[in-house]
């Protein structure tokens, strides 16, 4: 920034100017100029609440205030039940992810195998998984757990394929070539590769799995954040809808940026060049250092 | 075995070029996945889910042939694909000038940066729902939902390859006398298209998958829709066959059409010289 | 043809770097040429040439001095050679000159000096279906087509092969003698400058102006001339006793 004359200095505007030309300033025009859409949408569509009802109707929701009289606002119960099926997907599509990614990555018999069916399943939407399990299992836990952990499972996966063949063939070779041990092979050299990877796939299955979580209780649950969703989205009460977006979205980024991309940093000090295009790309799409 | 050189082959010369031989592997690698696939599903239908939870790949083969045979996959497949390119050429619309300014100036790279972060982590069904409330049963909501999620990706690619443009051809063009727009036109934009298509193909997966989603909650006609039709008639087979249809197809698509095009339109590039 | 006047032209640019001062390239250059010339500028890396012709073409700003570059009156038109061909790589060759051309019958003239440069029936490649010698024809083309009134080149010989760039010369010395151009040419090359030219600029670092040379002989001029082969010793014998005065009074500089 340009250093302030005597008179910017004096007049008030002067700092107003200087303060909007920040990068701060640029960001909080983004957010008035996202109220001011959201605000130009309600006007044109009458079913879509602006934002002042919207928020009007979390903090009531929140409260635990009265929706008009009958209904009573709910908050903590359905994130109480949500998060709980949310880890548990991600747990197990770790473990699942990881175990597959092992072996695909591994075995040359195993990777041309089954290669494509990883691809196959990455490339399935996860409202297939939300329907089949609902067909599979109606309503209740299990069937939000498992619409969850298929729908990210194949992500952590395919991470975990990447990170084990980007250990460099001569490392592999050379550790064989001295008859290192199987297990000393594993935990020293491919551990700490894999690593960065890992947590790429731990990142995916999060965010992928937020979303299926949504998408699982929307169909097959009587209570969470999904169904609490389209509980609102039923009874036409549409400012309950977005009131909801705003929590689930906030979550999730909230997630994201203060939890993931820290611990992500830190897990890829040890990487170099060699990351694959779309890691770097998803990681440019939300890693604050572009701005910093 | 003779020594002759083996890249490119003179008539009469029985044996394949390196390009061929490479297809071969190609052409072999995908059966043998194939192949894999089909077995796992077998032995996930036979021995663990049984049939009604799993059909087995054939009853389901059977299906899928009887949609593409009646017609029915090409009525609804065209309407999905017409969604997905009007909604990538809204991200091209939007994403290249945003890119260009996140690009350029400092000011509007803070300015989208939250936005084009969030656009990318919103949970698909947030799209779908809000699609359908806002525009109800239209076209709209898909086009705009595979907009908004593939506009960041767009948006960032262009950005960086705003690096990657030439300053000796904008030095050329100013000695020249050309004026700004016509230099944004014939070097800016030829500059950074290839890494706006990269963005394209990036999020093509990504884009899909929240059309589909888009679709199923408010279409009236498309894969998505077919797809729910199925969900709602309590038919796991018929769900099946139209979901691999689609993703057969897309996967088709990604790896034919948009690679041919994206060489078509970098035909000019000295790599994709053979 | 044109008028290009330089006076006390002055060009310094900024500190790049923590640590380095300010560098002028250029500190203080007059001179003129007009008509039907063709004047070369030589002399060593870092004498400020390639700046001095990208301040004549506008792409760069002089800090202090005047350049004007005028014909009867109203600004002239500028054609530019680099030294590499610089043609968009996405545009056929056709299409690179109707880039830089306005004005009527774009496509005529286009074609008539793609065909005197011996390119026209690749007027629908693209660059990378050329070679570097056949690009940097067309470059030539191209900066001709505009039918400038003072023509700059910048090197444009340097990145090619001997054998491509001698039989350019010859082609470059034809299309001057017919199209009655105003030319600037810059090389560190003296003989090539002495084959071409009918003036040399001799600059020492910082453009400074240490000799300004006629060369009268006849055209057309071929390198194995017997007077072409002793001007060029001569004026080799020129430029390294320049090198040799610049280097011993940057030596006397270090040492006070």
């Amino acid at each position: 920034m340009s250093s302030t004359t005597t008179t910017a200095r004096r007049t008030g505007t002067g700092r107003l100017a200087r303060y909007f030309r920040s990068d701060v300033g640029a960001r909080v025009t983004s957010y008035v100029f996202l109220l001011v859409v959201w605000q130009l949408a309600a006007l044109y569509e009458e079913r879509f609440p602006p934002p002042a009802d919207a928020l009007g109707f979390l903090w009531i929701e929140v409260s635990g205030g009265s929706h008009g009289g009958v209904v009573r606002g709910e908050f903590l119960e359905h994130f109480a039940a949500t998060l709980p099926r949310f880890a548990l997907g991600v747990a197990i599509s770790m473990v699942l992810g990881v175990l597959s990614g092992v072996l695909i990555g591994g075995s040359k018999i195993a990777e041309a195998l089954l290669k494509d069916t990883l691809l196959m399943l990455v490339a399935l939407p996860a409202i297939i998984w939300a329907f089949l399990t609902q067909m599979w299992l109606g309503l209740g836990d299990d069937a939000v757990v498992i619409t969850t952990f298929l729908s990210a499972f194949p992500f952590v996966a395919v991470n975990v394929v990447q990170g084990i063949q980007a250990v460099p063939r001569d490392l592999r070779r050379m550790s064989g070539a001295f008859h290192v041990s199987g297990y000393r092979r594993l935990r020293h050299m491919l551990l700490p590769a894999v690593t960065g990877y890992l947590f790429a796939g731990f990142r995916f299955a999060v965010i992928i799995g937020w979303n299926a979580v949504l998408l699982g209780e929307w169909f097959s649950s009587s209570e969470g954040v999904g169904w609490r969703s389209r509980y609102w989205y039923d009874a036409n009460r549409y400012k309950g809808f977005v009131a909801w977006v705003i929590l689930f979205v906030g979550f999730i980024v909230l997630l994201d940026r203060l939890v993931l991309v820290r611990l992500q940093r830190r897990a890829f000090r040890w990487r170099d060049a060699q990351l694959g295009e779309t890691e770097r790309q998803i990681e440019e799409i939300d890693v604050g250092a572009t701005v910093s | 075995m003779s020594s002759t050189p083996v890249a490119g082959t003179s008539r009469g010369d029985p044996r394949l070029s390196l390009a061929g031989r490479r297809r071969v592997r190609g052409v072999a690698g995908l059966v043998v996945g194939v192949g894999g696939f089909l077995l796992v599903w077998t032995l996930l239908s036979e021995l663990i889910f049984g049939e009604f939870t799993l059909p087995p790949p054939l009853e389901i083969g059977q299906l899928m042939w009887e949609i593409v045979r009646s017609g029915e996959f090409i009525h609804h497949f065209v309407p999905t694909i017409l969604r997905l390119a009007y909604g990538f050429g809204l991200a091209l619309l939007i994403g290249f000038p945003v890119g260009y300014l996140m690009g350029t100036s400092r000011w509007w790279r803070a300015f989208f940066h939250d936005m084009v972060m969030v656009a990318g982590s919103i949970p698909g069904i947030t799209y779908a729902v809000l699609a359908l409330v806002l525009f109800g049963i239209s076209i709209l909501g898909p086009v705009l939902s595979v907009g908004l999620i593939s506009m960041p990706y767009v948006a960032i690619n262009v950005a960086e390859g705003l690096d990657s443009v030439d300053r000796r051809l904008v030095q050329m063009s100013d000695a020249y006398g050309r004026r700004r727009p016509t230099i944004v036109r014939n070097v800016l934009i030829p500059s950074v298209a290839p890494f706006a298509f990269a963005g394209v193909r990036l999020s093509f997966a990504l884009a899909w998958k929240v059309e589909q989603l888009t679709e199923v909650f408010g279409s009236s006609s498309g894969v998505g829709f077919q797809i729910r039709h199925e969900f709602e008639d309590f038919s796991i087979p018929g769900m099946l066959a139209w979901v691999l249809l689609f993703i057969v197809f897309m996967i088709l698509l990604e790896r034919f059409v948009l690679a041919k095009l994206e060489r078509f339109l970098f035909r000019w590039r000295l790599e994709d010289r053979p | 043809m044109a008028t290009l006047t330089v006076e006390h032209l002055h060009k310094r640019f900024p500190a790049i770097e923590r640590g380095s001062g300010p560098t002028t390239a250029i500190e203080d250059l007059t001179f003129e040429i007009a008509g039907h010339v063709f004047v070369s500028v030589v002399g060593p890396s870092g004498c400020g040439k390639s700046t001095l012709l990208n301040i004549v073409s506008g792409i760069e700003t002089s800090t202090r001095g005047t350049v004007s570059v005028s014909q009867d009156g109203r600004p002239a038109r500028l054609g530019y050679v680099f030294q590499e061909p610089r043609l968009l790589p996405w545009r056929t060759v056709m299409q690179n000159m109707r880039y830089v051309l306005d004005g009527d019958d774009v496509e005529g003239r286009a074609h008539q000096y793609l065909r005197i440069v011996g390119l026209d029936d690749a007027s629908g490649k693209f660059p990378s279906q050329l070679s570097g010698g056949m690009q940097q024809r067309v470059g030539i083309a191209r900066a001709f087509a505009v039918e400038p009134d003072l023509l700059l080149m910048d090197e444009p010989f340097s990145h090619l092969d001997a054998i491509t760039a001698r039989s350019l010369r010859e082609q470059l010395q034809a299309i001057w003698a017919e199209a009655k151009k105003t030319v600037l040419f810059v090389t560190h090359d003296i003989a090539e400058a002495v084959q071409l030219s009918t003036r040399i600029l001799m600059l020492a670092p910082a453009g400074r102006l240490y000799a300004d040379v006629p060369i009268d002989l006849p055209y057309p001029r071929k390198a194995s001339d017997t007077e072409v082969a002793m001007a060029q010793a001569e004026l080799l014998g020129r430029f390294e006793t320049m090198q040799e005065e610049t280097d011993s009074a940057r030596a006397a500089d270090v040492a006070s």
